[in-house]
Order: C-alpha cells, then structure tokens, then sequence
C-alpha cells in the first residue's frame, strides 16, 4: 500500500475518522495498532509474523533487562536482543550476498563452488523497525528510559505505520511518550500537517518519479547517452532520491501530524551543505544520528585519539552503507563517505555553521554537492559493470548530442526549483516559510501543487527507501 | 452592498487571480520538465504515423525519433526502414543468412521502449544459432489481420522469409468475428474520430475515456487540463460513465450468429490455415507464438491454442514463461522489460533454429482442459 496510491488514501481516510471518533487514547492505540498491521499486511501478510516477533522479544527483553540484578544479567538480555534483530535482519538481508560473494571469492581461487542460493523476499521495512527497536532496548540498557510496561504501546511504536517501511528510525524517548497520553488536534498542526502532506506529494509525485524515467534509462543504458548525458543522470537521481524520500517523511510526518503524533525531521535541505561533515547533519536525520548515537558513540567516538575516531569514522559509514542493502556498491558508498568525513576531521572542517563570503560558502556548497554527486554514482549502479560503463563514458564520451535537451530540460528546472525553496528556507532559517507566507503567495503555492500533482499522477511508483 | 459583501468579492477575485497565476505557472513547468509524448501518452516523439487510406493510419517509413513513455521509457531512440517497420535484426554467425519474420503481436512484439538489440526480435537474431536476419512485422495497436495484410502488401516478395512467427497477443475468439470470412479481403480501414484521433502526427486512442472521447483534440491542448480531464476522466470511469459510444459494428455483427466465440474460432481456424498455406507457397514455414503477458489469467490462450489447425507448430509462451516473467521488470504499463524480451526471445530462437533444421517446432503440450474443442466446426 503506497503512500501515492488511491487505496491508501481511502485506507488513511478511514484510519483517521475512526481515530478522532476514539476519544480515549488507549482505544486510539489499539486502532493505530490494527491499522498498522493491515497496512503491512497488505505488502505481505506472512512478515507480519516477523514484525510481532521482533515486538514480542524486545518488549520483553525490556522488562527483564530491567529487573536483572546485575550489569551481566543486563548485557544478557542485551545480548538476546541483538541477536534476535541482527540475525532476523543478517539473515533476510544478508544471506544471499554472503553466499554469492563466497562463491565468487572461491571462483576466483580455481573452485568450482555448488552453494545453496535462497531467493530470500527481502521482508519492507525490516531495517527500519528493526533499528527502531534495538535503539530501545539500548536506551534501556544504558538507563535512557524505564522500559514500556504497556505492550500496546509498545507494540505501536514498533509498527506506527506512518514511518514503519521507510523511517524515520524514531527513538524511543520521543515517540513511545506520545502514545502514552491523549493527543490532540489543533489547528496549526492540521495546517503543518496539511502543507507537510502536499509538499511532500509533489517531492514524490512531481520531482522523483518525472525524473525516475530518465534516470532509470541513463544508469541502464551508459554505452548509448553521451558522457554529458550520464552526468546529467547523476544529478537527476540526486534529485530523485531526495524528492522520494524526504517526500516520503513529509507525508508521514504530515499525517502523523493530523494524529497529534509528531515525528522527526529527517532531511534539512542537504544540497545546501557546505561539507560532507555538515551533509550528514542534513541527509536521513533518523539513522545518521542513530549510528552516531548507537554505533560510533559505543566505538568510542573521539574520545579515543585521532587514529581511532578516523577507524570509528570508517567502520561506522561502512556499517551504515550495508544497513542500506547486501551488495558491493552500498559497501564502497558507506567507505567513500566514510574517507569524506574522515578526510574533514582531519583538516577539521566543520559543521557548516562558520561566517564566510558568500562566494566561499557558494564554492563550499557546490565542492560538496560534487562530493554527494560521486556517492549517489556508487549508491545508484547495479553493479561494478554498470559503474565502470558510466565512468568510462564521462571520462570519454563527454560530447554534445541532439537529445541533450530531453535530460538537461527536465534536471535543471527541478534542481533550480528546489535551490530555490531550500534558499528561501535556509536565508530565513524557517521550516515553516511557505507556511509563514503572505496568504495569497501561500495559495498560488499550493495551487501550483495541487495542479502539478494532479497532471502528474499516473500509476503509482514504489518509494526507493522501501527496499532497504 | 455590504463592507464585508465587497471585500468577500475581492477576495474571490483576488483568489480567481491567484489561481490562474497559478495554472500557468504550472502549466509552463510540465511544459519545461515533461515532453509532449510523456505527457500526453503519445508514446513517440511527434510524426510517427500517417494516414492510410487502407489502415486508417501507419507508421511512418523512414521515421526517426525517440519512444517515451512515463513508466520507464526514456528517450529511446526509434528507427522505422521504409515500410515503417522497426529495422531487421542480424547477427554476425557464419554461413548463409536466413530471413524470419515477425507478423503481429501489438506492441508486445513491436517491443514498445526497447531498442532494436533488446527487443524480441534482436534477441531472437542474437541467440540463434544460425546465421539470421530478423525483421519486426509488428506495430503498436494494430491487430493481427492488419499486420498480415500489411506484410503481405510491403514485405512479402522483399525477402525469401524462411520463417515467419505469427504473434498472438490478448486476441480473443470474439475478436476474430471482426476478421472478414474471405481473408484476401483487406481489412476495413480504421475510421479515424472514431477509433482514434491525430495529436502532431500520432495517433491516440480515446475510446472508452469519457471526456476524452467528447473533447477530442481540445483535450490535448493544455498538459495541465490535460491532466486535470485525465483525473476526471479516471473518476468517471470508475464510475462507469460513457459520454459517447463507439459505433463501430465488427465485420461479422450482420451475420446471425447463436454462438460468437463458435464463429469467431472457426474464422480463427481457417485465418490460420490460410496464412499457413499462402507463406508455404513462398516455402516460408509458420510458427503461432501466444505471447506471454503481465497478469493474464491462467490458461488464457487454452481455447486459441487447441484450435490451431493439425500441422501448424505453435507455442503457448504464456503458459510456458508467464510465471517467469514477473521475475523481470516490464515497463511502460506491462510492456516487455529487457531481461524479459531477452527470455521470449531466447525461446522463440530454439523453435525458429528447430524449423530452419527442417524439425517442426516443440510438441503440442498437454491436451486442453475438456470442452475447448467445442465450439471449433
């Protein structure tokens, strides 16, 4: 059930008015929960059973980790529960890239190796809930929070359908309160949640999927475009992903928003980073902050010297590129933003909040726009094959051709558009300014939306974070 | 008139300003971000059929441009040869070289947002193992009566064609009632405001769309009414509202008939048997290929494939690659992906190799389920 799709918004519609008719909060939970399960099961009823699991185990593991007498007993349950969430998720994830990477490494030394190949269905989601729920069982381990008693609420927080398939990765200090007290309504959020909602269809429906054609052809096709071409398609999917995820987590946080839930940010216009330091402060909010937290912090950080906050650096944009999938090319994004960051704690470049002449933070901006640039190439290709056609041909076919237009057109308008608005966000230091508009621009605003959506909206195309 | 009255109405027409402000504004970005093609559903960049007075319309011999299409077709260039077929397909094997051609199949075999090496008939050349030249006798929205006429009249003493494989896609019995009992008749050209209209040299088909069919061209003047008709357009659908009928009767409606499918899978039977007998007079061996598709119900060509004529070779390709398919991305609402177009193609080549070695094709499967004769005299 897509966000973007009619069914969805019947779904949703129903959700919503029975929600409000609930007055009590417990009974709203129960619904929230009943509506989350059907949302999952509608993508496939059979990984529910994987969801309740992860639910059942960590709710538990909660309560006796808290009642354990001591630190073992406590690391014990902590144990259980990682073990639990990583194997679920390792084996679902992972499996078939550890066979088939075994394969070919034994390949590679004269074996003819006959291993097992599994076509594992990649269960929606399974990262993001399965994270979510470590980062509980971790606040409770380091006494962040008392575990959840209510298993309603907890079992709601693992499976809030607003941010179950595609994040944000909510914590447990901020999310589970909200469902532990009555919401309520009032007109500001329904006008942030409103304006979140439409925003973010038209990220999604308007930005990601116009240019999801072209980049599907540019990255299948790089031995037919021109090296310009390729480029061009680079800079498209930059703006792709970007339109379909934070798309995605404006309309969750928006009809979060029309619950009385509020969920957190997750992308702060990235594009305007003046570093890849400050670019992760900005890009996928949730689990940047997640692995800081959770991983780097628990590596030690950089409390532990130079050499050692550089490894944690490494191991933890590692980890963080093969939390988006099992395959080579998320493994060498991962390390190629890890070696970014690395290389800026070394000549301690910073965070992006330092004065500069606007031409310097202009360059700083487009250095580290170039810099995304080169990751979202590792991060799109389907393969090492399809990387090496593409950097071959803007290495060696860099020339004009007469269909230039077709990719050049629709890329340029869409990337002005959004600098536009981040610009006009970023200069006010306003979420909100759309909002906080004169009324008539604010109007011709969402009209322009409105319009642009409608002419947009043909079959519905899945959101690129769900298979992570 | 009020205070509040006379600030009320120009508050309206601020608003009225504002909205059409804003109309344009977007009407100007779909037109800077959207081709016409994509937009519109065109499929082809502009000039990519003619008026026929035969067909109705064709497709444009030495036609060049680009298929687009918003579900996964991006700029893919199009080349149509003379006839306005898409270009014949050769591989590099050694040896004499044999001439297949492809006749009907819509745009499953026209491979719509393919290109020539990907498609069907490019996959077929590239994995036979003989030496090939394939050509693609099929095109966009045109049934498989039309396309046989056509390759009769453009194509049919260009080559000596050693084989020719006969696609089948989403033909129903009662479809073939529309097929004239004397099948040297040519087909009935397709009246154009009534089956399909003109948009810069494309053709587009409006039938069954409500508005669409009202408005005609008009529909197509704005993207942004054009979108906005189209959603109400899908509401109206859904709601099951015709604005206009379609008038069109098929050949056969005059005849009296107690049992169409009956009728229409015995002029099936015999449009076979006469296709089969006028390419063996020019020594070219036929092969019926059911093409597969996305979300076909089981056993969809059962009846079709259980009336081809004794001595005919056919393959039900849905029945034996169906299930795969949905392994492979298709594009363009269900059309052929690459890895797709690859497998239907790998397939058809070990049939085409089968025939040019002198074999019939694969054996008939299973008999159909119990009853699928019947209707066939």
């Amino acid at each position: 059930m897509l966000f973007n799709s009619g069914t969805f918004i019947v779904f949703f519609a129903v959700v919503l008015t029975l929600y409000w008719l609930l007055r009590d909060y417990r009974l709203q939970n129960a619904l929230l929960l009943v509506a989350s399960y059907v949302f999952y099961s509608a993508w496939n009823w059979k990984f529910l059973f994987l969801l309740m699991a992860s639910t059942i185990v960590d709710y538990i593991v909660g309560l006796r980790m808290n009642k354990a007498a001591t630190p073992a007993g406590r690391r014990m349950y902590l144990l259980a529960s990682l073990s639990f969430n990583l194997g679920m998720l390792g084996f679902f994830k992972y499996f078939n890239f550890g066979i088939e990477s075994l394969a070919v490494l034994l390949q590679q030394i004269g074996l003819t190796p006959h291993l097992p190949t599994l076509y594992v269905i990649l269960p929606v989601g399974i990262s993001f809930y399965t994270f979510q729920s470590i980062g509980y069982t971790l606040d409770v381990f380091r006494r962040k929070r008392e575990p959840i008693r209510d298993p309603l609420v907890f079992a709601v927080y693992v499976a809030y359908f607003p941010q179950l398939v595609a994040g944000p990765i909510e914590r447990s200090t901020t999310l589970p309160p909200q469902f532990e007290k009555p919401r309520t309504l009032t007109g500001e959020d329904f006008r942030i949640g409103s304006e979140w909602i439409l925003l973010g269809y038209f990220k999604k429906v308007v930005i990601a999927d116009t240019l999801a054609p072209m980049v599907d052809y540019v990255f299948t096709h790089p031995r037919d475009t021109s090296g310009i071409v390729s480029l061009v398609g680079i800079v498209a999917f930059a703006l792709q992903i970007y339109g379909d995820f934070a798309g995605y987590t404006l309309i969750a946080r928006g009809i979060s928003r029309w619950m009385g839930i509020r969920l957190m940010q997750n992308f702060r216009r990235p594009y305007l980073a003046r570093s890849p330091r400050d670019f992760w402060t900005r890009w996928h909010i949730s689990l940047s902050t997640w692995l800081r937290d959770y991983l780097y912090v628990g590596l030690g950080g950089n409390r532990k010297g130079g050499t050692r906050t550089y490894i944690n650096l490494m191991v933890t944009m590692l980890l963080g590129g093969l939390w988006h999938g099992a395959r080579w090319n998320f493994v060498l994004w991962g390390a190629y933003h890890g070696v970014l960051l690395v290389i800026c704690h070394a000549l301690g470049v910073g965070k992006g909040e330092t004065r500069a002449r606007p031409v310097v933070v202009l360059g700083q901006i487009a250095l580290t726009f170039l810099l995304a640039l080169g990751g979202w190439l590792l991060f799109r290709v389907a393969s090492m094959d399809q990387l090496g056609a593409i950097v071959e041909n803007i290495a060696t076919n860099f020339r004009w051709t007469p269909d230039l237009h077709f990719y050049v057109r629709p890329t340029l308008t869409m990337f002005a558009l959004l600098v536009a608005y981040h610009v006009w966000q970023e200069k006010r230091r306003d979420e909100f300014i759309l909002l906080h508009a004169n009324q008539w621009l604010r109007f011709g605003a969402y009209a322009f939306m409105v319009l642009t959506i409608v002419s947009f909206r043909f079959t519905p195309v899945a959101f690129i974070y769900f298979q992570f | 008139m009020t205070i509040s009255m006379r600030a009320w109405l120009r508050n309206l027409g601020k608003g009225l300003l504002v909205l059409i402000a804003a109309g344009v504004a977007a009407e100007g970005f779909l037109r800077l971000v959207v081709e016409p093609e994509s937009m519109l559903r065109l499929g082809f960049t502009p000039g990519v059929q003619v008026p026929d007075d035969a067909f109705g319309f064709a497709f444009k011999g030495g036609y060049q441009g680009y298929m687009r299409d918003r579900d996964g077709v991006f700029g893919v260039p199009l080349a149509l040869d003379a006839n306005g077929f898409r270009l014949a397909n050769a591989n590099r094997r050694p040896g004499p070289r044999s001439s297949v051609v492809l006749i009907g199949g819509r745009s499953m075999m026209f491979c719509f947002g393919l290109l020539d090496r990907e498609s069907v008939s490019g996959q077929l050349a590239a994995q036979s193992g003989h030496a090939l030249e394939v050509q693609n006798a099929a095109w966009v929205g045109v049934d498989l009566y039309r396309m046989w006429h056509l390759f009769r009249q453009r194509l049919e003493g260009d080559r000596s064609w050693r084989v020719a494989v006969i696609g089948v896609y989403r033909e129903t019995p009662e479809g073939f009632m529309d097929v004239p009992a004397d099948f040297r008749r040519p087909p009935k050209p397709v009246p154009a405001e009534v089956f399909f209209r003109w948009k810069d040299g494309n053709v587009i088909w409006p039938m069954g769309v409500p508005l669409q069919t009202l408005l005609g061209r008009y529909y197509y003047r704005s993207f942004v009414g054009y979108g906005v008709l189209s959603f109400v357009d899908e509401v109206l659908g859904k709601l099951g509202v015709r604005l206009v009928q379609g008038s069109e009767e098929p050949e056969g409606a005059g005849e009296i008939a107690a049992d169409p499918k009956a009728l229409g899978l015995e002029r099936y039977r015999g449009f076979l048997r006469h296709m089969d007998r006028e390419l063996a007079r020019h020594g070219t061996k036929m092969l019926v290929a059911f093409l597969p598709g996305v979300n076909l119900p089981p056993g969809y060509y059962d009846e079709l494939a259980a009336a081809v004529p004794e001595g005919i070779p056919w393959l039900d390709l849905e029945k034996e690659l169906g299930g795969r398919l949905s392994d492979y991305r298709s594009i363009s609402n269900g059309h052929y992906g690459p890895e797709q177009a690859r497998l239907i193609g790998g397939r058809l080549s070990q049939e085409v190799d089968r025939l040019l070695e002198g074999g019939m094709a694969a054996p008939r499967p299973a008999a159909p389920p119990e009853g699928a004769e019947r209707g066939v005299r």
